[in-house]
């Protein structure tokens, strides 16, 4: 098990380094210059500024020392804002998590619950009434969820009452958090619930079942100790990409919300062509996102003994 | 000068708006639009022309307020302004942005600043005269005399001992210094050329004592000028000849000054208390501020918004009280009875044509290209505001010797109309003159009109994308890229066709037209024209102010002709405010001026 | 009391049935082949039928009423622009179905139009991840040991990458339009199936029927196209009707950003994104293109469980 995990951990190191050398090329290919603007800039002054931050070196002689920041924790200066990539990260990541574990525990649990009632109750009304959700979830993307709830929770509640009770702007009070991560998580849940049904459905029809039924455990006893444990397998999968997706995702959200999460710094450093800013946010995206999958891969094990954790087939 | 992005319009809607912002500046995203510095033509030599002191023309001060149906934020001491851009660098001299320059506007005086008619008035220096130069040339040497009582804050704990230091001519020379000296980087150095010798310091041709900077005395400045310039006080009043105190700079350490709220360092009205990135800046009255009994709200919060749907939610449900609109918002606030505010921010929007491309070569294929855009369609269909049919490149707002320079170009008869038929005998004209056989060839180019994400960059170029064909039967693509890199390949010429706008830095006809001069910087569109030069550089050293306008006339004249730019607009925008504000000033030069708000009610 | 006659078989009146043993093993019933017993449950299915004729009206719809519609695309009526539903223009007769647009585009031949785009899109999509997703996780699942470990760095180095960055290269790379839409999704979509896939095989290999079919000797190729694929089929399905609107909806982001489909060319995302920065003053033109949205997707669902069900052999019941 340590050596497994110790493997993995070598392993994720090396994705790391493969991540920052594919990102770092692909900035190269990006057009544009960072520095210019609508006016006509000095090239002199042009020169000067890729002096300063480095721009200038040949690409591999660049390169090595990027990697060389990075292992001292260093991600450069933001080209536009001069302030250190670290720290930009330092304080909008948190916000960004936050609002995507919000969205991403909301999604599990309704998710869950909802993909096991339609489940169980197969055909009926329930069935239909948790699948009608989780098919407005699926196609509604969450700019247009996130504007209708703005809208209408936010501005006719509040014009309709006088009362605020979800703030439009900003990420301070638990009202405030409500609306964004309940935006965010709609699509994610919808998924995880059709996935949970689906898989649900197929354990429900195995043997094992049968023989539980046979046994004459309650139905609660086959629900929950036979079917769910084993059909929550896949869904477990699908939640490691999913994080991925809610943090990437969360910009939209972010975005509409005026949240300052790392999502908006994201996407602005990619308008800007702000290449510390993208290879910084893209690195660290990716770190979190190795480490996520190491854990949905460890937590895979423990959830289905019959995996083994060393893999193969010896 | 500054060239405006392309469409960013009134509000920035979609993300993709906010996020074009960055770039080298300004005009950014919506309503930050407008770089616009410096002013009118007034300032010129000390009493001599009274009759050019007039508020820049069509340009009416704007404090807005009351009447309308949203009270506004409900805290007594806040008001809340969107800004729609952060503001990514607010150290004046390397700062290249409308976003940041709305900020630096209520935190940090120069020697003068614009009033509501964006006519300079003294703030840090309280008087000045001007004299001769070496060579009995007038209006070449000015002295300002500072005032005393101004002083630097710094809000962090830590910079604690720094509070209180004295503003002194110092700073201003060490902040001219800046711009100028290379290894800085400062993009808006060529602003700190009006000085003497400026050009020379910065390419290491002399040393800094021959600039024609200095500070006489801890209270003194005196300046003297490269070439006579009429509007120096008004190019005095951007952002990039704001000061800054070397002992407070230098202990902050370049990395951090001006970079978060506590350590930056204001001198203006408004201190900076809190700065959370890409949310809000909160500005508080500066205890040190001279005048600061006449700092009427004592908190201004400002947060750059991106989405228009959320910056509208946010002013009606009472969370913002002031914000940008866009054109169906207006048209849904005016049928609700909330008066609508309009200002003209100075900038002319035109379709650039790359001249060294087959067939756009041919001014004849311009002319006709231009003259098949139905731009009074344009306004009242698409964009549905005040903005005015630009006849000429030269903005509406912009003052002649007597009031607007485009009334002088009205009545030299100097126009175009929209045509399509004369249009379409124009261009043919024109294909044959560049040796192409039909339309159909001309399509064959493949051409397209060059875009960026600006919020309603799209709609724009698909309506003059149909004008086109239906007008003329000529096809041509869009294609849109991000900010940086449309901004790269239009300098590089890069590009077919581009739609752009074009803000004034300070109000005198020359801040236009001297962009097409022969291998300008920014004369993306390649045109040359040795006559155009020639007027240009007669007009640099004219003294006399009718003489002058004479060959800006004949400027316009020719661009009339070549049309290396199709002029469509100039540009109106659409605001509102809540009840609780008034004294907002939004005009040509300053974006926004919050220093005189009151809180009313 | 009448005699009751009781009468009693004798050994005559049983005769063997057919004791020819090629009978006996002769099957009664026509053979039924999987896939097409599958189709069968399918027609009887009658959600599955609705959502194969809603979908073949889409598409029906987006291949003919652009052709035989009086506006094209690009054509612009900016007197009457965010025209209503139902408009009829007084002055020259023009009926604007589902209104206009901010330039005074037709409505309705332009979600048409944008059907033929997304479901394109979509559609080609899909396929290429679909085929490299199940190659690469079928593989991947299958061998385990090194060849996983490998194939599954470098799926996630391909999922570390916020697909935006893959996406913009791309673009700037390839001439804009749709193929570099589609092409630039083939390449970064894949992952996420060809985990799902692998952890499907993952599970199901170490079950009794793979181990038999190994102990009879059957090859690697076979064990993976003809045992676990069929297994991991529900589970694909069901993934496939999920990436669907991603990918619709993804090609609307693009087009935020910049770098999507060049105009005038409309597709439901692009018109879905500009109808959500007017809903407020113009519902209708977010309602429109969401409606087409909600209505193919609830299709391309439904349609989803339907086969689900009829593949599946563990729900034959």
């Amino acid at each position: 098990m340590w050596k497994y995990i110790l493997k993995r951990i070598f392993y994720s190191i090396l994705t790391i380094f493969f991540l920052i050398m594919l990102t770092f090329f692909m900035m190269q290919l990006l057009p544009g210059d960072p520095f210019v603007g609508d006016k006509a800039v000095d090239p002199v002054v042009l020169e000067e500024l890729h002096a300063k931050y480095g721009l200038d070196k040949p690409v591999p002689e660049q390169f090595v020392r990027y990697v060389l920041n990075v292992c001292k924790g260093d991600l450069g200066i933001d080209l536009k804002t001069k302030r250190p990539i670290t720290q930009t990260i330092a304080e909008s990541f948190p916000i960004s998590f936050e609002l995507g574990i919000r969205s991403l525990i909301f999604a599990s649990i309704m998710g869950f619950f909802l993909g096991v009632l339609a489940a169980v109750k197969r055909g009926t009304k329930w069935d239909t009434g948790a699948m009608l959700i989780a098919l407005i979830g699926i196609s509604v993307p969450s700019f247009i969820m996130g504007a209708i709830l703005q809208y209408f929770l936010g501005f006719k509640l509040f014009q309709w009452t006088g009362v605020r009770v979800f703030p439009i702007l900003g990420w301070n009070t638990e009202m405030s958090k409500l609306l964004p991560a309940f935006a965010l998580s709609f699509g994610s849940m919808a998924s995880i619930s059709r996935l949970m049904r689906t898989s649900m459905l197929d354990v429900m029809s195995s043997d094992y079942i049968k023989t539980a039924k046979a046994k004459g455990l309650s139905r609660m006893q086959i629900i929950w100790r036979h079917g769910v444990r084993n059909a929550v397998l896949p869904v477990v999968t699908f939640l490691g990409p999913q994080a991925a997706a809610l943090l990437t995702g969360a910009f939209v959200v972010e975005n509409i919300f005026n949240i300052p999460g790392l999502g908006k710094f994201f996407v602005i450093g990619v308008q800007n062509n702000n290449y510390t800013m993208i290879t910084g946010t893209t690195l660290f995206y990716g770190a979190f996102l190795v480490v996520a999958n190491l854990i949905v891969d460890l937590l895979y094990g423990v959830i289905d003994p019959r995996v083994k954790l060393a893999g193969g087939k010896e | 000068m500054r060239k405006k992005r392309f469409l960013a319009l009134v509000t920035a809607l979609a993300l993709a708006a906010g996020m074009a912002a960055c770039g080298g500046n300004g005009g950014n995203t919506s309503s930050a639009g407008n770089d616009a510095p410096a002013a009118p033509a007034a300032d010129s030599s000390s009493a001599a022309d009274a009759g050019s002191d007039a508020p820049a023309a069509d340009n009416p001060a704007t404090p807005a307020g009351g009447a309308g149906i949203y009270p506004g934020t409900p805290d007594p001491d806040t008001i809340v302004i969107d800004n729609a851009q952060e503001p990514p660098d607010l150290v004046p001299f390397t700062t290249t942005t409308t976003g940041s320059g709305n900020v630096l506007r209520e935190t940090l005086f120069g020697l003068v600043e614009l009033d509501e008619g964006d006519m300079p008035v003294p703030a840090v220096a309280e008087s000045w005269e001007s004299a001769a130069n070496a060579e009995g040339v007038e209006n070449m040497v000015w002295t300002f005399h500072l005032r005393n009582d101004f002083k630097w804050t710094v809000t962090g704990a830590e910079y604690a001992d720094l509070n209180g230091t004295p503003v002194t001519a110092h700073d201003f020379i060490y902040a001219w210094t800046k711009a100028l000296t290379p290894s800085v980087g400062a993009q808006y150095n060529y602003m700190c050329y009006i000085f003497k010798n400026g050009e020379k310091f910065f390419n290491g041709e002399c040393g800094i004592e021959e600039v024609g900077f200095k500070a006489v005395d801890d209270y003194t400045i005196e300046i003297e000028l490269e070439n006579p310039l009429s509007y120096l006080l008004s190019q005095l009043t951007f952002y990039t000849f704001k000061p800054v105190n070397q002992k407070i700079y230098e202990t902050i350490g370049e990395d951090k000054y001006n970079r978060e709220a506590a350590s930056f360092a204001a001198n203006g009205p408004y201190k900076m208390t809190e700065w959370v990135h890409e949310d809000h800046i909160l500005l508080e009255a500066n205890e040190n501020y001279p005048d600061v009994a006449n700092v009427k709200v004592p908190k201004v919060k400002i947060v750059s918004i991106a989405d228009s749907n959320t910056k509208l939610n946010g002013f009606r449900a009472g969370e913002i009280d002031m914000i940008g609109l866009n054109a169906e918002q207006v048209a849904m606030l005016e049928a609700e009875g909330q008066p609508i505010q309009h200002y003209n921010d100075g900038s002319t929007w035109y379709m650039q044509y790359n001249t060294t491309r087959q067939g756009l070569g041919s001014p004849k294929i311009r002319k006709a290209l231009t003259m098949a855009i139905n731009r009074e369609s344009f306004i009242k269909d698409v964009i549905k505001n005040n903005s005015t049919v630009a006849d000429y490149f030269t903005s509406s707002a912009i003052n002649g010797v007597d009031g607007p320079f485009v009334d002088v170009l009205k009545a030299e008869g100097i126009t175009f109309e929209y045509d399509p038929e004369a249009a379409k005998a124009l261009f043919e004209e024109g294909l044959a003159e560049a040796g192409l056989a039909s339309v159909e060839e001309f399509n064959a180019l493949g051409y397209s009109i060059t875009t960026d994400t600006g919020d309603t960059a799209l709609r724009d170029c698909q309506f003059y994308q149909e004008q086109w064909k239906t007008n003329l039967g000529v096809e041509v693509g869009i294609n849109q890229m991000t900010y940086q890199a449309r901004v790269e390949a239009t300098h590089q010429g890069e590009y077919d066709i581009s739609l752009f706008g074009w803000g004034p830095d300070y109000n005198d006809p020359m801040t236009f037209l001297d962009l097409w001069v022969t291998g300008g910087g920014n004369n993306d569109s390649r045109y040359s024209n040795s006559e155009y030069d020639e007027l240009i550089a007669k007009a640099r050293a004219e003294a006399d102010p009718k003489v002058r306008e004479g060959y800006f006339v004949e400027c316009e004249r020719i661009l009339n002709r070549d049309m290396p730019c199709g002029p469509i607009y100039n540009r109106y925008r659409d605001y509102v405010v809540s009840d609780k504000t008034s004294g907002l000033w939004r005009t040509t030069f300053q974006d926004f001026n919050l220093n005189h708000m009151e809180i009313l009610g | 009391m009448a005699e009751e006659k009781v009468y009693t078989p004798t050994r005559d009146d049983f005769t063997p049935v057919a004791a020819d043993s090629s009978t006996r093993e002769a099957i009664a019933r026509p053979s039924i082949s999987f896939w097409k017993d599958a189709m069968t449950r399918l027609w009887n299915n009658r959600t599955a039928i609705v959502c194969v004729i809603i979908l073949g009206l889409i598409v029906l719809g987006a291949l003919v009423i652009p052709l035989v519609s009086p506006y094209t695309t690009s054509e612009q009526h900016v007197a009457h622009s965010n025209a209503s539903f139902m408009f009829r223009d007084s002055a020259d007769g023009h009926l604007h179905i589902f209104g206009t647009d901010n330039l005074g585009r037709d409505m309705f031949v332009r979600v048409w139009d944008g059907a033929r785009v997304s479901l394109f899109i979509a559609v080609l999509a899909v396929a290429i991840n679909l085929v490299i997703g199940l190659l690469y996780g079928g593989i991947s699942g299958y061998f385990g040991g090194g060849v996983d470990t490998v194939m599954m760095r470098i799926v996630e180095i391909v999922n570390g990458i916020p697909y935006l960055i893959i996406v913009i290269i791309l673009m700037m790379v390839l001439p804009r339009g749709l193929i570099s839409i589609v092409v630039a999704y083939g390449i970064v979509g894949w992952t996420g199936m060809a985990r799902l896939v692998r952890g499907q095989i993952v599970s199901l290999k170490e079950q009794e029927f793979i181990v038999a079919a190994e102990a009879m000797g059957a090859r690697s190729g076979r064990i993976i196209l003809r045992h676990l694929l069929p297994n991991t089929l529900s589970v694909i399905i069901v993934n496939i009707t999920l990436a669907i609107p991603n990918v619709i909806f993804s090609e609307s982001f693009l087009s935020f950003v910049g770098i999507g489909l060049p105009p005038p060319q409309p597709s439901w995302g692009v018109l879905a994104s500009e109808g959500q920065k007017v809903f407020q003053m113009y519902p209708l033109q977010l309602i429109v293109p969401s409606v087409f949205i909600c209505l193919t997707m609830l299709s391309f669902n439904l349609l989803g469980d339907a086969m689900r069900d009829a593949f599946d052999p563990k729900l034959r019941r």
